[in-house]
Parts: C-alpha cells; sequence; structure tokens
C-alpha cells in the first residue's frame, strides 16, 4: 500500500560554541558533554538500529556549524572523556551505595549500565568520531543532514547589516560542504525566523527548503491552498516548509505535552543537589552545585514531593505515547486527504536535545514511533529534499515574518532584557564591514586580524545569548560572552586601524575561539 | 467650538472634529486631517474593494479609528531603553561609537523597536541653525507609517537620554520608518537621523487568495507549471487539545479559525533548552 502522507521528521541539533581552552573548570563546556552523552550518542544508536533492522525511516537532520566545530574540536573531544570517565566512576558508586535500598538501586543501575555502554560505545564504536558517524548515515541514505547559519544569528535582527546576513548563511553552507563533501540543500533559519526578503540571499547560497513556524505559511501571501500541509515557493525560488502545530504542542509543551507525564523521569532533581560535594567530586567542583545527569526521580506532578523513578512504567508511557503519536498522525493525514488531491506532508521539527537530555525517555519514543510507521503502510516517512524531489510542483507565495519563538516573533530575543545588546552589535558590525571592504587586499597579520575578527563578530551574534538573557538562565555567561566577543572585535579593529597589532594576543584569541578555519574575508562584500 | 446637535449626524460629526481641529493646532492637524478625509471616503460611499490590489486601501480605511485611537495611546505605551550592559559586565563596552544612526525592528505585528546614536556635534549644529526658535525644543521620535495612501505620522517625547525604544503601533502588516529630531515649541520638526524601513508581520491569514504554480528544479530554477488542484483548500490548522492516548480515532480535533497567531508553544520556552 502506498502512503498517504508523510511524516518528516526534522531535529535540530545546535549548541553555542563553548570553548575555554584556558581552565576546564568552565561548567557552561558540559552543555556539549550532556548533549553528546543523552542525545546524540543515543540518536546514532537508534539510527544503527533501524538500519540494522531494514525499517524504511527517514530522518532530516541540522547540525550546525558551531556544534560541527566541537565535536571535531580535540580539546573538547579530550576533555569530554575525561567527563565521561568521572560519570562513569560516579555511577559505579551509586549503585553500590543503593544496593540496601531498592528504591534507587533500580536507578543507579540503568545509569550504570548505559553509561558504561555510552563510553564502549563512543571509543570502540564510534571512534570518538560522532560527526563523522551523522555523515555515515548520510552516505548510507539513512537521514539527510543540512547546515544552517554560521553561528546561529537570528537573521531578521541582522536586517540593518544585511552583509551579516550573507555571510551567516555563506559560511554556514560553507563549513558544511567542508565536513560533509556536498552541499546541503536545506537551511534551519535559527528559531524558524524568517522575513520577506531573506529568501533572495538564500537562494543565491544554493539553499532549496527552510522550516518556518506554522504561521510563516499560514499569513503567507497569497494564502496557500495546502495550509501547513505543502510546502510552498517562495518569488526567488527557496521552499518553505512549516511546523505541524498538533505534533508540536504533543511533543513541546511543558505542561500538556508528552514530556510532561508524571511517570517520566524529573529533569530538575539530581543527585548533585542531594548528595554530599565529596561524594560527587570531580563532578561537583568544590561546594558549588551542579547537576550530575544522574536523576533517581520521577515527575510525579506539581509537587516538591517527587517519587522514585520506575524504568518499567515509563517505557510502558512511552509506548501509549508514541502509539498515541502516530495514531492521531494517520487520523490527521485522513482528514486531510480528504481535502487535499496531493499527499500531504506533516513536518515535525524539534530541538534533538529535546530528545535524551531533557526528556529522557525521548530517544526511545522516537524510535518507537519511527518502528511504529514502518509498520503502518498508510503513514510514510520523508526527508525535506525527498519531499519536494517527489513533488516538486509548488504554490509560488511569499511566507511571512515569523519565528518559533514564544508569540510567533521576536518577543524572546528582543525584550528589556537583552534589547541593550542590538545597538553594539550593529556598530560593531558596521564598523567591522567598513574595515574589511578597505583591507581587501590584506595579507598576513593585518588579514589574520580582521579574519579573527570576523569570528567574533560572528560569535556576538549567536541567539543563544539573547535567549539566555530574557530567560534569565546563565544570563551572566550569556552578557559577558557577548561583551568579550564584541570587545575582542572592537579592539582588532583598533589594532588595524593603527596597523599596531600584537601577534601574541591574536594568537591567544585565535586559540581560544578556533572555528571556521577557512574564512574568507570576501564574505563581507 | 460648534453647536451641540451637529454630534448627531455623521456629516455634524465631522465638521465638529473639524472645528476641534483648527483649535488644537497644527501639530494635532498634520494626523488628523488624513485621517478625516479617510473618514470622509468611507463614510460617503467607497464600495467596499474585494480585489487583492484593493485591499491594502480597504484595510486603511477600515483601520481609521483604530489607528486615530492607537496613536493617541502611543506617548504613554512608549517604554524607553537608557545604558549598556548589566552590572555584572558595565562599563566594558563604548557608551557611544560616534555614529549616527537610527535601526528600527519590527519586533511582532504590533511593537516596534527603535535604536538610535546621534553624535552631540550634530544636535548643536542644529540648535545653532535655529536660533532663538531652537529654544524649548524637544527631543522627539517621529514615527511614520508609510504607505502609498497614508502621510501619517506621529510623535513621541523622548525621555532625556533615552537611545532604544519600544513603540506600539498596535497595527500589523504594515510600513514604518523614525525619524529622531528636535521640534520647537512652533511645532517645527527637525530630523537629526533617519532609520530604515521596517514592517510589521501579518496577523491573519492573507485574503490574497490568488494561486499560481511553479515546477522547483534541482537548480532551484522554477517554472511556471499547471497543478491538478482541486480548488479545495485546507482549512486552517488546529491545536491539539486531545494529548492523553485514547485509543479513538477522532483524537484529531476539527480545524478551527485561525484569525489570531497560532498559540503554539515556541521551541525555546515550552522547556528550558540549551
Amino acid at each position: 500500500m502506498k502512503p498517504r502522507g508523510s511524516l518528516a521528521l526534522v531535529l535540530h541539533a545546535h549548541l553555542p560554541f563553548v570553548r575555554h581552552p584556558e581552565s576546564a573548570a568552565w561548567l557552561e563546556e558540559r552543555w556539549l558533554f550532556e548533549a553528546v552523552t543523552e542525545t546524540y550518542l543515543p540518536l546514532l544508536d537508534v539510527l544503527e538500529a533501524l538500519e540494522r533492522d531494514r525499517l524504511d525511516v527517514v530522518l532530516t537532520v541540522s547540525i550546525s556549524p558551531t556544534l560541527l566545530a566541537m565535536l571535531t574540536d580535540r580539546l573538547l573531544r579530550a576533555r569530554y572523556l575525561v567527563h565521561l570517565d568521572a560519570l562513569v566512576q560516579l555511577s559505579e558508586r551509586e549503585e553500590r551505595r543503593t544496593r540496601a535500598d531498592p528504591r534507587w538501586h533500580r536507578c543507579a543501575q540503568l545509569y550504570l549500565h548505559r553509561l558504561t555502554r555510552t563510553r564502549s560505545r563512543l571509543l570502540d564504536h564510534w571512534h570518538q568520531d560522532v560527526a563523522g558517524a551523522f555523515r555515515a548515515f548520510q552516505e548510507r541514505g539513512r537521514i539527510e543532514l543540512f547546515t544552517t547559519a554560521a553561528t546561529h544569528a537570528i537573521l531578521p535582527l541582522l536586517a540593518s547589516t544585511p552583509e551579516w546576513i550573507r555571510a551567516q548563511i555563506k559560511i554556514g553552507m560553507t563549513e558544511y560542504r567542508r565536513y560533509f563533501g556536498r552541499p546541503s540543500a536545506g537551511f534551519w533559519l535559527p528559531e524558524c525566523a524568517f522575513d520577506p526578503g531573506l529568501d533572495v540571499d538564500l537562494a543565491r547560497a544554493g539553499v532549496r527548503w527552510v522550516v518556518l513556524d506554522t504561521h510563516g505559511l499560514t499569513h503567507a501571501t497569497p494564502q496557500p491552498v495546502y495550509g501547513a500541509y505543502a510546502p510552498v515557493v517562495s518569488p526567488a525560488g527557496v521552499a518553505a516548509f512549516a511546523r505541524d502545530p498538533d505534533s508540536a504542542t504533543q511533543v513541546w509543551s511543558a505542561q500538556v505535552g508528552y514530556p510532561a507525564d508524571p511517570w517520566y523521569r524529573d529533569f530538575h532533581r539530581d543527585i548533585g543537589f542531594d548528595l554530599p560535594a565529596a561524594w560527587l567530586h570531580p563532578l561537583t567542583p568544590g561546594d558549588h552545585r551542579t547537576p550530575t545527569g544522574l536523576k533517581y526521580h520521577r515527575i510525579t506532578g506539581d509537587t516538591w514531593d517527587k517519587q522514585p523513578y520506575d524504568p518499567d512504567r515509563a517505557a510502558e508511557r512511552v509506548a501509549a505515547h508514541a502509539a498515541h503519536f502516530v495514531q492521531s498522525c494517520v487520523a490527521q493525514i485522513d482528514w486531510l486527504c480528504r481535502t487535499m488531491d496531493r499527499p500531504p506532508v506533516v513536518v515535525c521539527p524539534y530541538d534533538a536535545e529535546l530528545f535524551g537530555h531533557w526528556w529522557f525517555e525521548g530517544v526511545e519514543w522516537l524510535d518507537a514511533i519511527l518502528r511504529r510507521i514502518a509498520a503502518t503502510p498508510e503513514l510514510g516517512t520523508t526527508t525535506l529534499s525527498a519531499e519536494i524531489d517527489r513533488h516538486p510542483v509548488l504554490q509560488r507565495a511569499m511566507p511571512a515574518a515569523s519565528t518559533w519563538g514564544s508569540e510567533g516573533h521576536h518577543a524572546v530575543w528582543l525584550n528589556r532584557e537583552n534589547e541593550w545588546i542590538y545597538p553594539h552589535l550593529h556598530a560593531t558590525a558596521q564598523r567591522l564591514t567598513r574595515l574589511c571592504r578597505m583591507s581587501r587586499r590584506a595579507v598576513g597579520l593585518p588579514a589574520r586580524a580582521l579574519g579573527q575578527a570576523v569570528r567574533e563578530m560572528l560569535l556576538a551574534q549567536g541567539s543563544d545569548w539573547a535567549f539566555m538573557m530574557a530567560r534569565r538562565t546563565t544570563a551572566d555567561y550569556a552578557s559577558r560572552r557577548t561583551v568579550e566577543h564584541l570587545r575582542a572585535c572592537q579592539q582588532l579593529c583598533d589594532a588595524v586601524e593603527a596597523g599596531v597589532i600584537d601577534e601574541i594576543a591574536l594568537a591567544a584569541l585565535e586559540e581560544h575561539d578556533a572555528l571556521f578555519p577557512v574564512l574568507d574575508l570576501g564574505v563581507l562584500d | 467650538m460648534g453647536s451641540t446637535n451637529r454630534a448627531g449626524t455623521v456629516s455634524g460629526a465631522l465638521e465638529l472634529a473639524r472645528d476641534l481641529v483648527e483649535a488644537t493646532g497644527r501639530r494635532l492637524q498634520e494626523y488628523v486631517a488624513p485621517l478625516l478625509e479617510r473618514l470622509h471616503s468611507l463614510t460617503y460611499g467607497r464600495a467596499a474593494a474585494t480585489r487583492p490590489e484593493d485591499l491594502a486601501r480597504d484595510r486603511a480605511a477600515q483601520d481609521t479609528e483604530v489607528a486615530q485611537r492607537g496613536r493617541l495611546d502611543v506617548a504613554e505605551q512608549t517604554t524607553f531603553g537608557h545604558g549598556g550592559p548589566p552590572a555584572a559586565v558595565e562599563g566594558e563596552l563604548p557608551l557611544a561609537y560616534g555614529q549616527s544612526r537610527a535601526v528600527l525592528v519590527a519586533r511582532d505585528p504590533w511593537w516596534l523597536f527603535a535604536h538610535w546614536e546621534v553624535p552631540p556635534v550634530r544636535r548643536v549644529e542644529v540648535l545653532r541653525a535655529l536660533g532663538v526658535e531652537g529654544e524649548g525644543t524637544r527631543e522627539v521620535l517621529r514615527v511614520y507609517e508609510v504607505a502609498a495612501d497614508s502621510s501619517a505620522s506621529w510623535d513621541v517625547d523622548l525621555e532625556p537620554g533615552a537611545e532604544r525604544a519600544d513603540v506600539p503601533v498596535g497595527r500589523p502588516d504594515r510600513t514604518y520608518r523614525v525619524e529622531v529630531g528636535l521640534r520647537t515649541p512652533a511645532g517645527r520638526f527637525v530630523c537629526l537621523v533617519t532609520s530604515n524601513q521596517a514592517s510589521t508581520p501579518p496577523a491573519a491569514p492573507s485574503r490574497d487568495t490568488t494561486v499560481q504554480w511553479v515546477a522547483v528544479g534541482h537548480d532551484g530554477r522554477t517554472e511556471d507549471s499547471v497543478a491538478a488542484w482541486s480548488g479545495r483548500r485546507v482549512p486552517a490548522p488546529s491545536t491539539a487539545t486531545a494529548l492523553e492516548p485514547t485509543g479513538q480515532k477522532d483524537v484529531v480535533p476539527s480545524p478551527r479559525s485561525s484569525e489570531s497567531l497560532p498559540a503554539g508553544p515556541g521551541a525555546s520556552d515550552a522547556l528550558p533548552l540549551r
């Protein structure tokens, strides 16, 4: 039976560039370590199992250039291994400590088993090359990988310096091609942020398709006849898919979505806050409390009195939620087919780190829904490029300005907490653009200084900092990173203009913010 | 002022409003008069537009009253930003860049965000040129609605030292520009710096229902095409309400009107990702 419609699962893997060669004490580096342990490696295991079982299902996965830079960085790889070793040792101690108490011992055993396996798979199977493993799955046709903006800048918020929009797109495309050996057909718009006109720059860079939030398409002009369930093509020739609002709510909502089920593991309760610091050493430095990733409680409900986590009950909920999701998709496709004269595509984009890291059972849920879809003849999976190849005739429409953030626009990244950054970003970018254009023939030290200034500017533009300031989570770190990159950029501009470049200081910056090794200053022309 | 019973009819109300304009001076006239013109044309029988090319004009007329009300509220609702980074990193970035710039961004369908810098020397030059007339000038943000059929603008008095502002405009799918300038007590406005244009996003589906099909090639080229479209439109998407497994086929809710923005949780705020 031919599928009546398709589900396009899109996972967006991104973390901001965090690398502190000067000290291993920066806890923010653990964002990467946690994502590798809890999301990326488990996801690779799922892909491998699906392939081994010869299931005809596919995914579309974006890997941001900053994440790619960190996954391929030697220093961070080495530090990750040290961190993972410490976690394995802690889980061994925990397994022994909890033997007398079955409420916690089952959980401790679970972590010991998982972490030991993760370590051996990382070393013996994936050979510490996470990005390379994703690349291999793409080469075997199991997934489609795609890129995003160089440092995940919200492109419409750079509208006053359009050359930086083009630079963010071009460097993102270049980095992808450099590592994956082929052009990226798709482009993940950071935070799904789109503005009419952006399609021109995307088309010029060779982008075939993007993903928007629902209202990016439902508010497009003219009104798309298929709503959010078929892509449209912009006047410049870029296809735009829309997020399906139903599946978004089911998976994203912290209040009513699947991850809020009381039997699922609680994210916030962590032994890093419950046990003595000495016991947790070296994972909690000094008296500073930090999560370890070992969490023994379930969500339970809206209460502080959390109950012990029961992996078996959680697994039952995973199966039930996977069944519900697929059943809902089938019903949705059935309903859409009553109106549509082409097979609908239901696009489900999620941050990859939701699965496994925030929603502990999320990777198992992904595995379960993909296996169910494989056994559901009326429903197929598709990558976004394959969808356009199969149905290349699209309605022409200009998508509407939109993001997938709260309220559907820029409220998260442009508010009282973070709006102070924009005058500085604008002024510094404008100055650097002018300087690069005046220094087209720069070679040697000035060229290096300008190249590093561009890296610093790009790093300051990342959406993550404004997001953290808005959420007041690690806001000080986000403010400091923004200011440090801006200052570094301004100081390099000063040095180039004065013709006095401190090579030692430049080399230190190059070592610290080491990404985008192939950087052409002409990117700002 | 006019007699009391003039307000009892539409034409009487218009006369009364004109009297008000004359009485309240030049600044008010600048923005109320064009609105009255529009209100007049709306009142005296312009046919409802249905073609896509007429929609903008039609919408402008419908919004007249809202615009007038919203504009009067703007000065109270606008909020200003001062200074730079939070305390943790205060003083580590320049207070000013010596640039003459104004940048305008549409934050959402109803709000603009503007930031600007005016080199002090520019202010001094303008005040010197104004001479005596410049005494008692106020620094204002003049907001222009940019449209073929509109010359509407209004002023927001700036707080001393303000260098950015959140400006409510209350109108989706419009294009705006701002100027930072000085307004003399006599109402003369001298621009110090002009911004780029920014358009507020639409907040509802487009009323343009034309359909054109194109074939998309691998190389990104497009060609006009004819699609076998049945002519039926997919209703606006719904938001999931049945989230618990029910074992029933009808868990997908029937579509609802999408007059407002989808209120689905944003990726970045439902769970504290990253």
